[in-house]
């Protein structure tokens, strides 16, 4: 409470004694986390965008012409104990001729209109993968119940893109690795343009510090306010960009909405997350206060008001 | 009260700032440190006042061990004391209020008291009118009488002065030198670094006078 009483004193104090101090550093703060929870906020989105089309993936197998019935029950069984598909359906060959006709009635009357027609399609399964399987390990996975299936009586072939696959697999990781690597990045520059900046703001009130050491302030005493504060200008830093972050991501899905609807294609774009948002203000303050004890420790030795 | 046995103080160099140091001052005193620049005055004053340690001997001041200070006992140690410096060491943006009422703010006293502390010292300095205003809307002598206020704000049995009048006038250093007697009158010990010889000689106190580093004369 008395550490509380001297820093909101102490906030008062730069506020209004070093307005223009604390804007500079309040702007330094926000536009290095600005930088953060932009990039956060597009591979939220990107993310979102790229796991979409995993779980557009299908896998198609195909049956042979012989025992359709009898071998249909024994792989459908086969599909679902293996517990990697969110929907499975089964398109038996004559509807899937049905189906192919409707589809060319435009393009080839003549041949809808034939009764009896030869049939080449063969009968099918469609599975939609889950969720949980949309990546390298789940590919894999996906891989060798294909290799299991082909070996089954009855299957004729088994087809999920494997090229495809193969490269949409590698790009995930590529793109994890990445993003771990941009956040990371992101997250030590604003270490050290935090720290610099507070560094800054607590060397211009050195005289001070020098002062309270000279009229018997306790380390905690001089300390503590200055850490204080840190955390709160880190804090704030931290809001206000996120503040900022959904003010753009508000313009651009107004602007995305309204003028490339099409592009989207249902599409929808996400802000960050109640967690991630409380996270950047946490490394506000874990940033702030930091920078302000290691910058505080260097100046406020207890001999301070001697060394000039 | 204060007592140097044996004291040394060398810095890198060697540079041998204080050598065999033996001094003993009495409670209510109020003594004169004289010498010319470089003779170890400054030295004295920061061991004298907890800001640097000696490198062997004893320092007792007030009835703690200067010697053996560790960094957490120094704020306590330098509640007990009072120092003015030659260049004031006001803070600019702060009211000259605020600047005498630190020391007490820092002890965790109530408002209600430091508003009447500070209001009685500013009344001994005659500065009363001026609580409000800022250190650099003030004259030399007048900051120095605020240094005076807070050195003197938390009661302190030993005031320490390092060169209180080198960047005042003849008559601001007059005044201040009369307000540090009125502080010693009432039963302060008063310790004043100067190399100002004429005022020491007028003033007739206790003088100690150091030259490279060692005792000369105490007179």
């Amino acid at each position: 409470m008395k550490y509380f009483k001297l820093f909101i004193e102490q906030l008062k104090y730069s506020w209004v004694k070093k307005f223009s101090l604390q804007v500079t550093t309040l702007l330094v703060l926000m536009g290095s986390f600005l930088a953060v929870s932009l990039t956060l906020l597009f591979l939220t989105n990107f993310n979102t965008t790229v796991n979409s089309f995993g779980e557009k993936f299908e896998v198609s197998v195909y049956l042979t012409d012989q025992n359709i019935e009898e071998n249909k029950s024994k792989i459908s069984k086969i599909i679902n104990d293996s517990g990697l598909f969110k929907d499975v359906s089964f398109v038996h060959k004559d509807q899937a001729l049905q189906n192919f006709k409707l589809k060319m009635k435009k393009n080839m009357p003549s041949f809808v209109l034939e009764e009896k027609s030869i049939n080449p399609l063969p009968s099918s399964y469609a599975l939609k993968i889950k969720k949980d399987f949309n990546s390298k390990a789940g590919f894999t996975k996906i891989s060798e119940f294909a290799d299991k299936l082909m070996g089954e009586e009855g299957v004729d072939e088994v087809a999920y893109g494997q090229v495809w696959a193969s490269k949409y697999t590698s790009f995930l990781k590529t793109y994890k690795l990445l993003s771990v690597g941009i956040v990371l990045f992101l997250i030590l520059s604003i270490i050290l343009i935090i720290g610099n900046s507070i560094k800054s703001s607590i060397s211009q009130r050195r005289k001070e510090i020098e002062v309270l050491e000279l009229v018997g302030a306790s380390r905690s005493y001089i300390r503590m306010p200055f850490i204080m504060e840190g955390a709160f200008m880190g804090f704030l830093g931290a809001g206000l960009s996120i503040l900022v972050t959904y003010l753009a991501y508000s313009w651009i899905v107004n602007v995305a909405e309204s003028n490339m609807g099409v592009l989207l294609n249902g599409m929808s774009l996400h802000f960050l997350s109640i967690t991630l948002c409380v996270a950047i203000c946490f490394l506000g303050i874990v940033v702030g206060s930091v920078g302000a004890a290691v910058c505080i420790n260097r100046m406020n030795s207890g001999w301070a008001a001697t060394n000039e | 009260m204060i007592t140097f046995s044996h004291v040394y103080k060398t810095y890198p160099g060697p540079n041998h700032a204080l050598v065999d140091i033996n001094l003993n001052i009495n409670r209510g005193e109020f003594i004169f440190l004289t010498g010319p620049s470089g003779a170890g005055k400054t030295t004295f004053f920061k061991l004298l006042s907890g800001f640097d340690k000696p490198t062997s001997g004893q320092v007792e001041v007030l009835g703690d061990n200067v010697s053996k200070l560790t960094s957490s006992a120094i704020p306590n140690f330098r509640k007990k004391i009072g120092v003015i410096y030659q260049d004031f060491k006001l803070i600019d943006d702060k009211t000259v209020f605020e600047n005498v009422s630190l020391p007490l703010k820092v002890q965790g006293a109530k408002d209600k008291y430091i508003t009447e502390r500070v209001m009685d010292v500013l009344d001994q300095v005659s500065l009363t009118h001026k609580s409000k205003a800022h250190p650099m809307q003030l004259s030399g002598g007048e900051q120095q009488r605020v240094a005076i206020a807070r050195a003197l704000i938390h009661h302190p049995s030993l005031l320490i002065a390092d060169e209180p009048t080198g960047n005042l006038d003849p008559a601001l250093a007059e005044e201040i030198m009369t307000l540090l007697e009125k502080v010693n009158a009432q039963g302060t010990t008063v310790f004043v670094a100067t190399h100002d010889l004429e005022m020491v000689k007028r003033k007739n106190k206790k003088q100690v006078e150091i030259k490279k580093g060692i005792i000369n004369e105490i007179l």
